[in-house]
């Protein structure tokens, strides 16, 4: 990986390029050029003496506290700007200045508007528009309060998150050392990093011993990088004397003064280009914005022709006014989006419980329509490594490993230990401590002399150790790459003799080398010497600087092989996914070799499949005779990924069902992504370090290392996996699947009672009968009785297939289909209506009104000066009278939906099975139907509460005429799911998909 | 799930994975009509009509549920001689409203004429000729109507209930009369004051030496009580405070007509205002309220049991 560093962003530059060709979004082409600024910082170069004086510090005082706090008060605190942090009233303003509050707010003005033209024609204008129109601001209001509460409290739970982890430094301040917080930090400081520290600033180092950093949150590398106080190279990240923000400590120690702080820092800019790229919207906020437009467009067009049409047939202004408000009013379900939140927050609770935290709620339902998962190495931890058991060799691995266990933890399991150190020393200590026992106390025995340290110039470290025995004072010990360590041997230890190695012995050594890499192991050899007494006396000056002791002819002891084993779950979550139709792209730094073996292990590329190479392999021909197009698997390199074109590499994805991409720089993280997006496909990403945050931001859900993960990854991931487990996705792209079907179910019962709201307008106008159903009594359904209902289908169970269908395509399977609309209106909307009508026939007709004698009276009938209206038995009846019989069927007509409402519930619940096989154990619903009737029966019989409602009370038989209506809508939707679960499977055009209901 | 079943997951569907390059309206275009299967909006024809057929049948079979559940429910429910709900039942509840004539215009209550000027009350005449002539239509065809003997406002029931009383316009109201315009003519305007008929209503009476629904009218502010003049009702009754001896005049609705239980050629009886010295070029509020009644609820709010309108004779 020792090229990966220039590597990086060069690609970067490259990927530029490839973007460039297809046109990029806005913003995207400064990257480049911002990170060439990055490149002009001058602090490194600066004289340190210059710098001190520059910053007005010192090394042995630090800054004095008050200019400390000046400077804090001046340029802020150490800390990134989160992104998107929009003012509030601007959030609420976006609530209610979108969508149906929008249209309600237009429906508002215009009862306002009527209202005041009422005021001014009449002495007494009555106060229904006026009390309508307050009533819709309210309604306003309170969704649009009540959302922004919502995405408020979802906000929170990423924010606790984020503040469970402080950050301290360790700090030089007059004179005295003192832990801050890192957000208190300034230019000038002089702090103190030892290894495991989080680097808390852009540093230049004033002194260091042994200190390597680790980059790879920056860079993507995972080789800790030495850092000093020399400057080695023009270009910052290169110089070993600049240790950058958030980055990791891994090795030594260092005193440095801070040269940068928050956004200023080389971490902060990355993170602004990142906050840069536009956020995409949500697939479900795309589905909810169609959905808009759909029922917006249809109100609109409606009340716009019953508009023009009043006109026509010479209604008054006045009154064609009050139609539009009415129809408008009708269309909209005004308690969907309200639904909808509640949907998506009960979800996010139920996700957040299995470790899935998302920062917005639209995220569960995009983690839901996920086709492509990005994912790196899928949760690796380290583990022992396996090799035989030489004493030779584990002296020698007991004394190389470089790690140390962290104090206070001796009572923990071995393995759970904390190790100072990288990956690799780790297992190594580890697996000492668990096979042979006592390394601490060993290593103490021995102490090291002298140290070779590790480069990847020389690829080995080496260490002088004492050790008394066998006429020698001191023990060289060596490990590093294999073929290097075999390179510097003249001798083997075989089976407790030494042995000269030779060609065979080479060749073993090589196949046993290769068969190790193979798997996915990352393999280590180790070698020693001892040091004769004759030459090295007690006294000897071991120099590692002029290496005055030999490093060839060394004796080979073996090879210690090391993995990362992906969790036990991963597998099998691996394997859900696939038959889930998801596809997992494994994209990863490693080599093509490792990666390939952990793509094997963790099932991303299945034992069935192949690669062109195992087919070439199988045929005995060179892999490049084989056509690509055969191979369902693929392992690209990121060297061949930066020659290839965006078209080839979305033929690569195309084509290829599984992926695996090694050495790949972060930026080439984007680019996959990118395609995958150009192909169509719902993209999810994972990944822990900050170069990933670009990559995260682009997907369509990023998601986030709770644990591994840098503070940027989480601040720009849509969800974070509190125990970094990949199998959690997959639970959560079942929860966000379920959640989608228990929308679409939820939209379909609420759309459903929209129909016949409408036909009550349009029936008022056309056939000019007494209004059915008031506006009011249209707002009590769909803001009080209809909720919880609707959101009660949202704990409705998966079906069974959930986790077995193809994900959803965006483009096809929409939120709200022709099918749920035909579905809601045309049929069981319409079922409803008539039940309504029935029910409003009948209690107008037992109160003397028949029904032929309502049609065309409705203009004599609103008319206040008209008070002796005759019946259809002669009797005579006030204004006062005809409205509070008007009220009451208003009221009847109410309650016919919330009856019927109930079997369409029933209806809704499931989508292909039967209400029997289904069985009512979702209690939530079964509750919510107590709920709804009750809340009825309070709406229409509590005094004040009815006349403030404009209801009336009602006797008990007119909650009957609706009920045969409601079982008519039951019977209908069995026979419509019985035929559709007999309909013969396979025929993908069959003419009675019309029937599904979405 | 078998290991086919998972390969065939990721077979990538043309559509979904070639982002279509023609542009959105061509697109619609080609789903309104596609050339080459002959798909109509992603249907075939046949499709469509078998859909066409499913929703016929569909509306049909609602249709007939509707008026069958409806036909059951008039013919097998409610009875054509009386209201399904009547008495305290009916949303009615027994409080007749008061309604006046004339009213040619039923979003205004304003009486406004011209004495003298027949093309400025043609209109109000003719509201009142109307209801006129459905008293006289009744005195054309006495052959279908059983008149009930006993009518006059002191007789108490014969136990014929079915019977009617025959209401003798020109006897009753003498002063107004189409032959005099209803007094609109000569500057001394008529307004016809009605009860709502309401099935089985009957009168109680408060005070039992006039047994009737009584009417009084009067200026609803003082100005109008000083501009309203002389008012005559027809027919009348007088009646004399107890307590303080005052005599005052009410119109009656005379009992012997009610019950209303929807007899054939029943007419209900009106009372007749008679405005003999109205100030003329004012507009007078009149608010005409029913009393006698214990079983009437007046309220001002919702104007039950009274009438209310506005009158303005210029001259």
């Amino acid at each position: 990986m020792d090229d990966g560093r220039d590597n990086s962003f060069r690609q970067a530059v490259r990927a530029e390029t490839l973007r460039g060709e297809k046109g990029s979004r806005t913003g995207r082409p400064h990257r480049t050029d911002d990170l060439r600024q990055e490149f002009e910082m001058d602090e490194h170069r600066m004289d340190l003496a210059a710098l001190m004086d520059y910053m007005q510090s010192s090394e042995s005082h630090g800054l004095p506290q008050e200019d400390a706090d000046a400077r804090l008060a001046q340029e802020g605190p150490n800390e990134l700007t989160p992104p998107s942090a929009a003012p509030q009233w601007v959030q609420i303003a976006k609530t209610v200045f979108s969508g149906f509050s929008l249209l309600l707010l237009i429906g508002a003005i215009l009862c306002f508007i009527a209202y005041g033209v009422e005021f001014g024609a009449y002495e007494s204008p009555p106060a229904d528009n006026l009390y309508i129109g307050i009533v819709l601001v309210v309604v306003v209001a309170v969704t649009g309060g009540f959302s922004y509460y919502q995405e408020h409290q979802s906000a929170q739970i990423i924010d606790k998150f984020k503040e469970s982890l402080p950050q301290q430094a360790l700090v030089l301040r007059d004179g005295e050392k003192r832990r801050v917080l890192t957000s208190k930090l300034v230019r000038g400081d002089i702090v103190e990093i030892n290894a495991g520290d989080q680097v808390p600033a852009d540093v230049r180092i004033i002194n260091a011993q042994r200190f390597k950093v680790d980059n790879s949150c920056l860079t993507g590398e995972s080789d800790p990088q030495v850092r000093s106080r020399e400057y080695t190279s023009e270009n910052p990240l290169e110089t070993e004397n600049l240790a950058f923000f958030s980055t990791y400590a891994v090795e030594g120690n260092c005193i440095g003064i801070v040269i940068r702080t928050g956004d200023a820092t080389l971490i902060g800019r990355i993170a602004n280009l990142a906050s840069g790229l536009d956020a995409r919207q949500t697939p479900i906020g795309r589905e909810i914005e169609r959905f808009i437009n759909i029922v917006t467009v249809i109100a609109v067009l409606m009340g716009a022709a019953f508009f023009i049409a009043s006109f026509a047939m010479q209604y008054d202004w006045l009154d064609s006014i009050i139609f539009l408000i009415g129809i408008i009013v009708a269309n909209i379900p005004e308690g969907l989006l309200a639904t909808v939140t509640v949907c998506l927050t009960l979800t996010a609770q139920r996700m957040a419980s299995k470790n899935c935290f998302v920062r917005n709620l639209e995220a569960v339902e995009t983690l839901g329509a996920t086709s492509v998962i990005c994912s790196d190495k899928t949760g690796a931890a380290p583990a022992p490594p396996q090799s035989p058991d030489w004493v030779a060799l584990s002296r020698c691995a007991m004394l190389c490993s470089r790690a140390e266990f962290k104090a206070g933890e001796e009572e923990k399991p071995i393995l759970q230990r904390d190790c100072i150190g990288d990956a690799s020393e780790s297992a190594l200590l580890k697996y000492m401590e668990w096979c042979v026992g006592g390394v601490p106390e060993f290593r103490r025995q021995h102490p090291k002399i002298c140290e070779v340290p590790f480069s990847s110039a020389n690829k080995f470290q080496a260490s002088v150790h004492v050790m008394r025995e066998r006429g020698s004072n001191f023990l060289l010990v060596m490990k590093g790459a294999p073929e290097i360590i075999f390179d510097r041997c003249s001798h083997l230890l075989v089976d407790g003799r030494e042995v000269q190695t030779s060609d065979q012995w080479r060749r073993s050594f090589l196949a046993a080398y290769n068969e190790l890499g193979g798997q996915g192991e990352r393999v280590l050899g180790f070698c020693d010497l001892r040091l004769s007494a004759d030459e090295f006396d007690e006294r000897y000056e071991f120099n590692a600087e002029e290496v005055n002791f030999p490093l060839m002819g060394l004796r080979f002891l073996g090879l210690i092989s090391m993995i990362d084993p992906p969790r036990a779950s991963v597998p099998d979550a691996v394997q859900k996914c696939r038959s889930a139709g998801i596809k997992v792209i494994m994209v990863t730094g490693d080599h093509p070799i490792t990666a390939k073996a952990i793509a094997r292990h963790v099932d991303i590329i299945s034992s069935r499949s192949k690669t062109a190479e195992d087919i070439a392999l199988e045929r005995g021909v060179d892999p490049s005779h084989v056509d690509p197009r055969e191979a369902d698997a693929c392992v690209v390199h990121g060297s061949d990924l930066a020659e290839m074109t965006s078209g080839q590499l979305d033929e690569l994805v195309r084509t290829h069902r599984e992926l695996v991409f090694a050495r790949t720089t972060p930026q080439q993280k984007l680019v996959i992504v990118e395609s995958c997006q150009r192909l169509g496909h719902v993209v999810a990403v994972t990944g822990d370090g900050v170069s990933d945050s670009p990559a995260l931001r682009q997907a369509d859900i990023g998601i986030a290392m709770g644990l591994a993960g840098s503070d940027i990854s989480k601040q720009v991931a849509d969800m974070v996996l509190a125990d970094d487990n990949f199998a959690s996705i997959v639970t959560g792209i079942e929860e966000g699947r379920i959640l989608f079907d228990n929308l679409k179910k939820s939209i379909a019962y609420t759309l459903t009672s929209n129909m016949p709201e409408v036909i009550c307008f349009l029936s008022f106008l056309v056939v000019s009968i007494p209004l059915p159903l008031g506006t009011i009594t249209i707002l009590c359904i769909d803001l009080g009785t209809d909720l919880a209902p609707a959101v009660s289908l949202a704990y409705e169970e998966a079906e069974s297939d959930i986790m077995r269908r193809d994900p959803r395509n965006p483009r096809r399977d929409r939120l709200v289909s022709e099918r749920l609309l035909s579905s809601a209106f045309a049929r069981i909307g319409i079922l409803q209506a008539a039940g309504g009508f029935f029910t409003y026939f009948v209690v107008l007709s037992e109160n003397g009104f028949w029904p032929r004698r309502l049609f065309g009276i409705r203009r004599v009938w609103d008319s206040e000066g008209i008070v002796d209206l005759e019946d259809s038995y002669g009797q005579e009846w006030s204004y006062y009278q005809r409205k509070r019989l008007e009220y009451t069927a208003h009221s009847a007509f109410f309650a016919s939906i919330v009856v019927m409402q109930w079997a369409n519930l029933l209806a809704c619940k499931t989508r292909s099975n039967s209400l029997l096989q289904q069985g009512m154990w979702n209690h939530f619903l079964s509750f919510s139907l107590l709920f709804e009737t009750g809340l009825a029966i309070v709406m229409v019989y509590v005094p004040y509460l009815n006349q403030a409602l404009q209801m009336q009370p009602l006797r008990f038989t007119w909650w009957l005429p609706a009920m045969p209506f409601g079982f008519l809508i039951l019977m209908y939707d069995e026979i419509r799911k019985l035929v559709l679960r007999l309909r013969p499977s396979g025929v993908k055009n069959n003419w009675l998909d019309f029937l599904e209901s979405f | 799930m078998t290991e086919d079943n998972q390969h065939e997951a990721f077979v990538p569907e043309p559509e979904f994975e070639e982002p279509s390059k023609v542009s959105r309206c061509a697109a619609f275009l080609h789903f309104l009509y596609n050339k080459q299967t002959g798909k109509v909006m992603g249907r075939s024809g046949m499709s469509w009509l078998k859909i066409l057929i499913f929703y016929t049948i569909f509306y049909s079979c609602l249709a007939g549920f509707f008026v069958g559940m409806l036909s059951v429910f008039m013919y097998g429910v409610l009875v054509d001689n009386q209201p399904h709900r009547t008495g305290d039942n009916s949303l009615l509840q027994m409080n007749p409203g008061l309604g006046f004539r004339p009213q040619p215009d039923m979003s205004s209550t304003l009486i406004e004429f011209t004495a003298g000027k027949p093309g400025s009350y043609a209109r109000l005449v003719a509201n009142i000729q109307e209801l006129f002539d459905t008293y006289k239509r009744i005195e054309l065809k006495p052959e279908q109507v059983h008149v009930r003997a006993g009518c006059q406002p002191d007789s108490k029931p014969d136990g014929q209930p079915f019977k009617v009383c025959k209401f003798n316009w020109t006897r009753e109201l003498p002063d107004c009369l189409p032959a005099n315009d209803f007094g609109y003519a000569s500057g001394q305007p008529c307004v016809v004051l009605k009860l709502n008929k309401i099935f089985g209503w009957l009168p109680d009476p408060v005070d039992e030496r006039a047994p009737h629904a009584l009417v009084e009218c009067h200026g609803e502010n003082p100005a109008d009580t000083e501009s309203i003049g002389d008012v005559a009702y027809q027919p009348s009754v007088s009646l004399e405070n107890n307590a303080t001896g005052e005599v005052t005049t009410y119109g009656f609705f005379n009992q012997a007509f009610y019950p209303y239980l929807k007899q054939i050629g029943y007419r209900a009886p009106l009372v007749a205002l008679k405005f003999n010295n109205l100030r003329p070029n004012t507009l007078v509020m009149v608010e005409c309220v029913l009393r006698n009644l214990r079983n009437s609820q007046y309220s001002k709010v919702d104007r039950e049991a009274m009438a209310r309108f506005e009158i303005l004779m210029k001259k």
